[in-house]
């Protein structure tokens, strides 16, 4: 027997769905979560009694999907077989109520203007040639202006600290003044830089670029938002990413959003609820089919029903409903799991100082200062052979014991130097780290797997990438330019591995024109931000929402999150997620009473 | 193995897996030299103004976005 009709159901229970449940709650909805995970933190202190725990959340990954059972599968191309990913590596998809917006960092960006036209703005400046062949960037079907208050309404729900480069359209020096125009000024203003954020800021400033306080959801103060949920400062313990927020200074669905909803005494929540089925007749949706916490199959259903998991789940669950066309890389026809993008690093520079030490163990996860000099179109980029860039920063996030350990190239990975070099640099290494653009072409796409299923008999969905030319490019040309900061960070330093190190070793330096493997690999961790599959656009051919993130086949379906990017940008997607969430619970109560696409 | 060594005849692996520590350089997706380092590769007669020229191989430093 189906579960009572809700009028909203919302699968998965992060940001997305936190964000439309407080939002259609509030307006007086019903609504039903499904979230597959279980219930955890839903107030500050809930952490207490585990806090800090490496081992338990960030090396056996307490916080994310268990890939036992359930995975994806990889292969480069078309010509391979994929393979199961059998252990957590390069991504980390979260679980439990909150989901990834729980263990994250807390990096709050804006994208700019140009990455929401991007194909547009690049045959502009530099016309149709310079896209290489096989890439399918495109045009999100919004632009910025029409996004920023929906950016505007998350930073302030999650009080955001930063500076505004920005306002209005008048360039503020000291904030980031490659963004785009802003309403307002952030709702917290930045800590002080930390004192390699000051060497970064310094540095970058004598080199003619613009440094800024990266925006942070690490609150530096006390912060009350709109829906009057207080939060207080940051400790800065350095345990943000991979681990939960045990003072509730990190903004996080569990303690914003969600408890706004529950409050309304409209929002249930139902955990242990693996969805992998909606029911429709072509054109409207009707439930969610879900295996409950015993392995049964339940019903939920709903007038409206949003996909708000991750990346994956959401782009999974269209695919094996069959809701929506699916993407045919050879034909270049249908959407349902076109341009998956990723993120690109590999452009880094690292400097080890011989006689200086920085209180590594003490930060936040957003702790940065930046440069946006090098990062979309933001410089001219003819004549380079790529196009996109990404942000280039130096951050204070902490040092845990366990996997904050570096050495200089050329040190043993284990023994007596080993141990030496870490007592040596443990409290004086600094990185400049790179955060490329990841962008979409026509072989880079998901679908569902033929040969591998979970534990529930479900196909696997097939994730089919690698890395291009193009990225490989911008990641040698980024490589040269955060070693160039870093130089000027550390004059004098001598390239790192050239000689054995000594209690009077020089100041050390690495970094260089940056690479990527030879083929994308999963074993080692690059970062979360898996985008597409489910796109955004103006043309239902190529996309499968409009821009309230509406189904062109299915106008009571509403699919939200990373999924919706048709390209990655060269910063964290968070705060474009909680914008187009915004967007998108806007679009759910307009729909209610007009019915219809809103497109 | 550097560019000057292989025979202009024999045709280049196109699998990057055997360029790991190199740079090579790509003409419109084809992989037309490599060298061990990119001053060498420039040199090479066969690299012209325009190909793509990067390294292959894990980044000597920096993959994390913030933690090292």
């Amino acid at each position: 027997m189906a579960n009572k009709k809700a009028d909203v159901v919302i699968v998965g229970v992060g940001w997305v769905g936190g964000i439309i449940a407080a939002e259609l709650t509030k307006a007086g909805l019903e609504v039903v979560g499904l979230e597959r995970g279980h219930t955890q933190h839903r107030g500050v202190g809930y952490w207490d009694d585990q806090k800090h725990d490496e081992l338990r959340y960030a090396v056996r990954y307490e916080l994310f999907q268990n890939t036992a059972n359930e995975t994806w599968t990889l292969r480069h191309s078309v010509q391979e077989n994929a393979l199961p990913i059998r252990q957590l590596g390069s991504f980390l998809p979260g679980t439990g109520l909150g989901g990834a917006g729980v263990h994250w960092n807390g990096q709050t960006w804006r994208f700019h203007p140009n990455d929401f036209t991007k194909r547009t703005s690049t045959i502009e400046r530099y016309g149709a040639s310079a896209i290489p062949a096989g890439m399918s960037i495109q045009d999100w079907g919004i632009t910025y202006d029409e996004l920023e208050p929906y950016y505007d309404k998350f930073e302030y729900m999650a009080g955001i600290a930063g500076k505004a480069g920005n306002l209005k359209g008048k360039q503020i020096p000291g904030g980031n003044v490659f963004e785009g125009p802003r309403s307002r000024e952030f709702p917290v203003p930045p800590p002080p830089d930390t004192e390699v954020e000051a060497m970064f800021r310094k540095a970058t400033n004598n080199l003619g670029y613009h440094p800024f306080y990266a925006p942070t959801a690490n609150l530096p103060k006390t912060y009350k938002n709109p829906d009057g949920v207080e939060r207080g400062p940051c400790t800065y313990c350095g345990f943000c990413e991979r681990f939960g927020c045990e003072v509730g200074a990190k903004a996080d669905p569990t303690t914003t959003v969600i408890p706004v909803a529950m409050k309304t005494g409209k929002f249930k929540i139902i955990d242990y609820a693996n969805a992998f089925a909606i029911k429709h007749d072509g054109k409207n949706a009707k439930s969610v089919l879900y295996y409950d916490s015993t392995g049964r199959v339940q019903e939920q259903p709903a007038d409206v029903i949003v996909l708000g998991a991750f990346v994956f789940n959401n782009v999974r669950l269209l695919l094996a409903s069959k809701l929506g066309k699916q993407y045919d890389p050879v034909a270049n026809t249908g959407a349902v799991g076109r341009n998956y993008a990723y993120q690109t690093g590999g452009g880094g520079a690292t400097g080890w100082f011989s006689s200086r030490e920085f209180n590594r163990y003490m930060g936040s996860g957003a702790n940065a200062v930046a440069i946006d000099d090098f990062n979309a179109d933001n410089f001219d980029h003819t004549g380079l052979g790529f196009i996109g860039g990404g942000s280039i920063s130096v951050g204070q996030s902490g040092a845990r014991p366990i996997q904050s350990l570096s050495v200089p190239p050329g040190v043993p990975s284990f023994g007596r130097d080993w141990k030496a070099a870490i007592r040596k640099f443990y409290k004086s290494v600094v990185s400049v780290g790179f955060q490329g653009e990841s962008p979409s072409y026509q072989s880079h796409f998901l679908d569902l797997d033929p040969n591998y299923r979970d534990k529930f008999g479900q196909p696997l969905l097939r994730i089919t990438f690698d890395w291009e030319p193009n990225e490989r490019a911008m990641v040698a040309f980024a490589g040269v330019k955060t070693l160039q900061i870093m130089r000027e960070m550390i004059p004098g330093a001598v390239q790192a591995g050239t000689g054995p190190l000594s209690p009077t070793a020089p100041d050390l330096i690495s970094g260089g024109a940056g690479s990527l493997p030879a083929h994308y690999d999963t074993v080692a961790y690059q970062s979360t931000h898996n985008t597409g599959g489910a796109i955004m656009g103006a043309d239902p051919a190529t996309s499968v929402v409009n821009n309230f993130l509406q189904m062109w086949e299915a106008p009571n379906v509403f699919v939200v999150g990373a999924c919706n990017f048709p390209q990655n940008a060269g910063f964290n997607p968070t705060g474009t997620v909680g914008a187009l969430s915004y967007r998108a619970a806007e679009g759910i109560l307009k729909y209610r009473k007009t019915g219809g696409s809103l497109a | 193995m550097n560019a000057a060594n292989h025979r202009p005849t024999e045709p280049l692996s196109q699998e990057l897996d055997d360029y790991d520590g190199r740079w090579v350089a790509v003409r419109d997706g084809v992989l037309v030299s490599h060298a061990a380092d990119e001053e060498t590769l420039r040199r090479d007669p066969v690299c012209r103004d325009g190909d793509l020229c990067y390294p292959i191989g894990d980044p000597v430093t920096g993959f994390y976005m913030i933690n090292v």
